[in-house]
């Protein structure tokens, strides 16, 4: 039947073809090339836009919820900032903001828990206390003391909450949001990365004959927002549905 | 059985003599590195503590302008020190008000490659070593009461060795740009203890004359 059907078809579209030229069976082509390539590029486009619309609050997506956002220190008016009872162990914390990097826009903070010093021997915490500089640890196991360090081509903005890094934690919990643009040019915009860091509790550990402490903060959640931001602070304004403070006067992008 | 006691009593005598030998010269290589600073154009030291984790610093720069020493402690123990400087930025951006923007500028450290890093710790070395902020005349007064650190790092495995002390001085320096200046802290001169001392901060009193006090650990009890 099969056979029966098809046989006339193909014998009417080679006599078809035949008679025609062969620009015009190029046009007939290339209207397919453009149905089979192009049509599925116009869809994706636009579900990106859908995406980009979905920005805003993207973060409860990625199992950050239920945030509150700590003020950072303004430089130089207000250099340190302290926030009391901030890691999960209860100790305060200071946020000590400075400028570096021999660049503008460049904020830069140190986040210092002021915690009990040890006893070397026990373990034990004493009456005294230190402040220790809490550690931000990437993905690779390497950790760095500052934060809001610009890197060459690249521009941070920096937010620290208290929220829920996953759904099934009922207290909310220390978190850093780090959100990196890159900087292909400072009044375009360009593809922005979050990351979202937790507050690992202390962790003692013996190193050399003494106890040390390790507090760190280390990524739970990594993402690339979907639109495109003229500025690292827009992106985690949106992202975290939150206010946050600007590090870089650009125009946003349309 | 009295010979083995006499060869004893012989050996006793020689390891005491050659004790007190090396004693001696540890203690004439010691006195060797009293002032040692001095004799490097560093001279009339004085000691700035820093007590808290914010310590304003008055006169810090030429122009009589102060700085802030960040003092704290860093995961594996070690102190570690940010300093910044209240700085006017934007030469080139001027602000209606005809005022310039004041940032709070962390200075950085250049090492004699140019490299900079933004914090200044002793070298990791797995000993306690010592970070001293002081007050100094350098170059036979000519550059008077400027601030400065020294790095004191001891040459050695265990803590309870004697070892020799490494010391580098870094000096506040400006150089100038377009649009104002750069400001950094670079090495002046180094320099190593002729003896050997059981802390890094034995080592740094004797050297530059002033009292520091004994070394902390970040993390180390009483």
């Amino acid at each position: 039947m099969t056979n029966q059907v098809s046989k006339p078809a193909i014998k009417w579209a080679y006599e078809r073809a035949s008679e025609q030229p062969a620009h015009a069976m190029a046009v007939r082509m290339m209207r397919w090339v453009l149905i089979v390539l192009v049509l599925p590029a116009l869809l994706a486009s636009c579900a990106s836009s859908r995406e980009a619309v979905d920005d805003y609050g993207s973060a409860a997506l990625h199992g950050i919820g239920a945030l509150t956002l700590i003020d950072l220190p303004s430089i130089p008016e207000k250099p340190v900032i302290a926030v009391p009872h901030f890691t999960k162990e209860g100790y305060d914390v200071s946020i000590v903001a400075g400028s570096g990097g021999g660049l503008l826009f460049s904020a830069t903070y140190l986040i210092v828990e002021a915690a009990p010093r040890l006893d070397f021997r026990t373990g034990k915490p004493l009456e005294a206390t230190d402040n220790y500089v809490i550690p931000i640890a990437d993905s690779t196991g390497k950790s760095s003391n500052m934060i809001g360090n610009m890197e060459e081509g690249r521009l941070q903005s920096v937010a620290l909450f208290r929220g829920h890094a996953n759904p099934s934690s009922q207290n909310e919990e220390p978190l850093l949001a780090i959100a990196t643009r890159t900087l292909d040019d400072r009044n375009k915009p360009s593809p922005v990365r979050i990351v979202v860091y937790e507050l690992r509790p202390r962790l003692r550990y013996w190193q050399r004959g003494r106890t040390n402490i390790l507090s760190t903060f280390v990524p739970v959640a990594e993402w690339q927002a979907a639109r495109q931001y003229c500025d690292a602070s827009d992106a985690l304004r949106r992202v975290f549905a939150l206010s946050v403070n600007r590090t870089h006067d650009c125009e946003l992008s349309k | 059985m009295s010979r083995t006691h006499g060869w004893s009593g012989e050996r006793i005598v020689q390891g005491l003599v050659a004790a007190m030998s090396l004693n001696f010269l540890s203690a004439v290589a010691q006195d060797e590195d009293a002032n040692s600073a001095a004799k490097r154009r560093i001279a009339h030291s004085s000691f700035i503590p820093l007590p808290g984790l914010v310590n304003e610093i008055p006169r810090f720069a030429k122009d009589g302008s102060g700085a802030r020493i960040v003092n704290v402690c860093s995961a594996d123990g070690r102190h570690l020190y940010v300093v910044t400087q209240l700085e006017e930025i934007g030469n080139f951006i001027e602000e209606p008000s005809g005022k310039h923007p004041i940032e709070q500028r962390i200075i950085p450290i250049r090492d004699n490659a140019g490299v900079e890093t933004d914090t200044i710790t002793a070298l990791d070395s797995g000993v306690v070593q010592k970070v001293a902020f002081l007050r100094a005349n350098l170059d036979h007064g000519n550059d008077a009461d400027q601030v400065i650190f020294v790095t004191a790092n001891r040459v050695v495995a265990k803590m309870t060795e004697l070892a020799p002390v490494d010391f580098v001085v870094y000096r506040y320096q400006s150089e100038p740009i377009i649009d104002g200046e750069l400001i950094f802290f670079a090495p002046f001169v180094s320099w190593q203890s002729s003896g050997n001392y059981g802390s890094a901060s034995d080592a740094l009193e004797k050297a530059f004359g002033v009292k520091i006090g004994p070394e902390e650990n970040c993390t180390g009890g009483p």
